[in-house]
């Protein structure tokens, strides 16, 4: 190569090669902006679509506070950093495409067949009379005399790359040399280029060019990253600050396990978490209590009340960290308080006390409502309606229809059918080491109906297709997703689920490994039907509502085993569920298996001469092979089980038994 | 191919020292990194609030031994030898207390660290507290010893008696404030 480089002075390059950098930021930057702002739905919107959402407008005191902070809230998602980052981003890229690029100069690529203008595969005659055609509208013999002798000359360059061109696609020695370089005269010199003036890498200012080297290499480069390492460092994967994570982990591990951990406690927890500390620095922490005491009993106050909006709107955020975080210590006494304040805050209700799901309703005076007996939305369906008006204590007849009929849409959960369940098993059967799951049937029902319908059993079978066999937990999504819960009091729009933890019984704690799972899909048309529809014996209009609980562990050895499901709303009281289910786990029958293995004999002979005979039959094979599979592991599993396997796992129970012991000793005695 | 001519070119000297000055400056930065990104991390973790609370027991401990060891203190002044054996005994239990709790919640702690749930800087405070507590043991029997040989023996069934027969206790006595605690919660006015 020559040592010689060309430089860049006429400004043809570097244009293109910062346009490439800068779109490399700019569209993937761009589409996330918009995709932020699109996502923004409205809620009322979309529950109207949605059956059994609340979908009620009602006015408070603090309706001003609360639409700025929502305003703010929606501001802040369109005019922010990245929005000028855009714009600037998207001037800088326009301008230099229109201005500052050069065309660039294809002259010196040699097509034939554009130059030509013929298709690839046209045929040696088309090619010929194309050519002749041109060559007779620029021979120079056969040019008009009036033409100047610059477009003369012009004409007679055109003629010589026609003529080429011809040449290229006819002559076999110049078309070798067009294939092989491109071009038919042989290969054309190549050049490389430095994308920079000559000024600034020969000239006096080449300092320039090591100083901008080195301050971006040495010093942005190190600077930026680091800056954004450190801020991954500050906050979780959740995006909760690690220093409150760390609060959270240390109260949690030093707590005096005798004590009961109250939603006081948690909410003191909370309040002291990093994120509140920063922005609340101006309010003391007996402030920060009274500001949430006064959200609590649902007052107002003027001066605060900015400040009481922003900090509430952050509790429910934090409170899930804490849960987070309290699931991987499987304690579930301070996650069932945790997500009882969580609703205290979303319903604005006081945290202590047994009027929970009567004080959420909206206009309730919780005077009288605490001075009375009733406790259950459903008893205010029970009794009449003048008894009910004087129980919630509300005197205006059009507040009382508003809080009535948001009382009625409060779902809560009738269970028909709780129990573990392996896809492919009969019935109630769960096989040692399967990889079980909980299957939930329920009913959504409105406190304002009474009794239960009887529903056939028949309709609690889940469909027996492919899809369930491979993963039954596919029945989750196809239900349509819950709306937007009803919470005037609280400052931003979110959508209603519930919680749910396994609990072992045995050691009352969070079942190892598992998670928080998420009811989001739930039909809750039943909300919506009459009594009369309700128990109704064809149960036509009635929804029954599937939940499949994925179960972490695989099932175990041969025994009964005690757990307790909890689920919990995260927006209403009276909608929760706390129930026990047992799992037990028992061997196949024997007779079964025999069955099993004559049969899996059939299958192998079948396949092999299915395979031999021909080869059509794939689409049937895969099922017959994971069924021949599961099978199998199913024999080898029941086969293991009665031979030595039990006598090592017990032995393995016991090694870990001293530990458990000591833990149960220290930690747990308290808690029951 | 074109030859082209091979155009005078000027040469321009480049000393030797060059290319050591590049690599010195990188070095020096990188080691100028690395000191201050270690410095400000221990600056951090001593900043750091202690998992566990003050171990009272310990400094209780040490504070006799102190007394004890000071040879400015009379001799019928020091602290009897039984009050010291006592103390040492509590300090074992607070530690052995804290070591159990640490292994306990040890599958939680790299669960949560591997789920990014807890920030490395905590999850580092968490390995040196193991740590410290295994230390801390090594020291306890050390100093047993010198009270007594062979007393370890005895000495450590003992303490985790002790151990359980407090969380225990605890928790019986906490039974009145559970009630109370209760009542407010559910606000049972009686």
């Amino acid at each position: 190569m020559a040592s010689e480089y060309n430089y860049d002075e006429s400004g043809e390059t570097w244009p293109f090669f910062i346009l490439a950098i800068l779109s490399l930021f700019l569209i993937p930057l761009t589409i996330k902006y918009i995709s932020r702002i699109l996502s923004n739905e409205n809620p009322t919107l979309y529950n109207e679509s949605i059956k059994g959402s609340i979908n009620l407008k009602i006015d408070l005191a603090n309706k001003d506070a609360i639409e700025k902070f929502q305003n703010k809230q929606k501001s802040s998602k369109i005019f922010n950093k990245t929005l000028i980052l855009l714009i600037i981003g998207w001037s800088i890229l326009i301008y230099i495409g229109k201005y500052v690029t050069k065309e660039a100069d294809l002259t010196g690529l040699f097509d034939p067949y554009t130059i030509l203008d013929i298709s690839f595969t046209a045929s040696e005659k088309e090619i010929k009379s194309k050519y002749r055609k041109l060559s007779l509208k620029y021979h120079p013999d056969k040019l008009p005399r009036d033409l100047t002798e610059e477009a003369r000359q012009q004409m007679e360059q055109e003629y010589i790359r026609v003529t080429s061109a011809y040449k290229a696609l006819t002559d076999e020695a110049i078309r070798e040399n067009f294939l092989k370089y491109g071009h038919p005269d042989g290969e054309q010199s190549t050049v490389h280029g430095i994308a920079l003036p000559k000024f600034l890498v020969d000239g006096k200012y080449n300092y320039l060019v090591v100083l901008l080297y080195f301050v971006v290499i040495g010093l942005l480069l190190p600077y930026l990253v680091g800056k954004w390492w450190s801020n991954v460092k500050s906050h979780t994967r959740n995006g909760l600050h690690v220093n409150s994570a760390s609060n959270f982990v240390r109260a949690v591990i030093d707590r005096d396990p005798a004590k009961i951990i109250t939603p006081k406690t948690i909410l003191d927890w909370i309040l002291e978490s990093e994120e509140i500390n920063q922005q609340f620095k101006h309010l003391s922490k007996e402030e920060r209590l009274n500001l949430v005491d006064l959200h609590f009993n649902r007052k107002f106050d003027k001066e605060r009340e900015d400040d009481k909006i922003e900090l509430i709107s952050k509790l429910p955020f934090l409170i899930n960290g804490l849960i987070d975080i309290a699931v991987a210590f499987k304690l579930q006494d301070v996650v069932l308080p945790a997500e009882d304040v969580k609703k205290c805050v979303i319903s604005a209700t006081p945290i202590n006390g047994k009027y929970h799901e009567i004080l959420q309703l909206p206009f309730v005076d919780p005077k009288v409502v605490e001075s009375q007996d009733v406790k259950k939305l459903g008893k205010l369906f029970a009794i009449t309606e003048e008894q009910a008006k004087a129980a919630l204590g509300i005197k205006n007849e059009k507040e009382f229809k508003i809080a009535m009929q948001v009382a009625s849409k409060i779902p809560s959960l009738r269970i028909l059918e709780a129990e573990f369940k392996v896809p492919g098993e009969e019935d109630g059967i769960v096989p040692p080491n399967s990889t079980a799951h909980i299957s939930l049937k329920f009913l959504v029902k409105s406190p304002r109906l009474k009794s239960c319908p009887d529903i056939d059993d028949e309709k609690l079978k889940d469909e027996e297709n492919l899809e369930y066999m491979k993963n039954p937990l596919y029945i989750n999504e196809k239900q349509p997703s819950l709306p937007y819960s009803y919470a005037p009091y609280f400052p931003h729009p979110f959508k209603l689920n519930w919680s749910c933890y396994l609990i072992n019984q045995k050691e009352n704690k969070i079942v190892e490994d598992s998670t928080k799972i998420l009811l989001e899909n739930i039909d809750l048309s039943n909300l919506e039907i009459s009594q009369e529809e309700w128990i109704d014996e064809k149960n036509e209009n009635l929804v029954i509502s599937t939940f499949k609980i994925p179960f972490t562990q695989p099932t175990g050895q041969i025994g009964k085993y005690h757990y307790r499901l909890i689920m919990k709303n995260n927006a209403y009281f009276g909608s929760d569920l706390d129930i026990p289910i047992d799992l037990k786990v028992t061997a196949i029958p024997l007779k079964n298996l025999d069955n099993l293995k004559k049969k899996l004999e059939d299958i192998g002979k079948e396949k092999e001469s299915d395979d031999e005979e021909d080869s059509d039959s794939d689409i049937s094979d895969p099922e017959e092979d994971s069924l021949a599979g599961a099978l199998a592991a199913l024999k080898g599993q029941a086969v293991k089980k009665k031979s030595k396997k039990v006598e090592e796992i017990d032995e393995d129970e016991e090694e870990e038994e001293p530990f458990s012991d000591i833990n149960t000793d220290t930690e747990d005695e308290g808690d029951n | 191919m074109d030859e082209q001519p091979e155009t005078t070119q000027e040469n321009i000297p480049i000393s030797i020292i060059t290319p050591l000055i590049y690599v010195g400056v990188t070095l020096s930065l990188f080691i100028l990194f690395s000191i201050i990104y270690r410095r400000k991390r221990v600056e951090n973790l001593s900043h750091m609030q202690p998992i566990f609370k003050t171990n009272y027991n310990s400094e209780i401990y040490n504070e006799l031994k102190a007394k004890n060891d000071d040879p400015s203190i009379k001799k019928e002044n020091k602290v009897h030898e039984k009050v010291l054996k006592a103390a040492l005994l509590r300090k074992a239990v607070e530690s052995i207390r804290r070591s159990m709790k640490l292994k306990e919640f040890e599958s939680s702690f790299n669960k949560l660290y591997q789920l990014g749930l807890i920030g490395d800087d905590f999850y580092k405070q968490y390995e040196i507290q193991i740590k410290y507590q295994e230390l801390e043991i090594k020291e306890i029997v050390q100093e047993v010893e010198s009270y007594k040989k062979g007393w370890v023996q005895t000495f450590f069934p003992l303490a985790q008696e002790i151990c359980f027969n407090e969380a225990l206790r605890r928790r019986l006595k906490a039974t009145d404030e559970r009630s109370e605690v209760l009542t407010e919660l559910w606000d049972l006015k009686t």
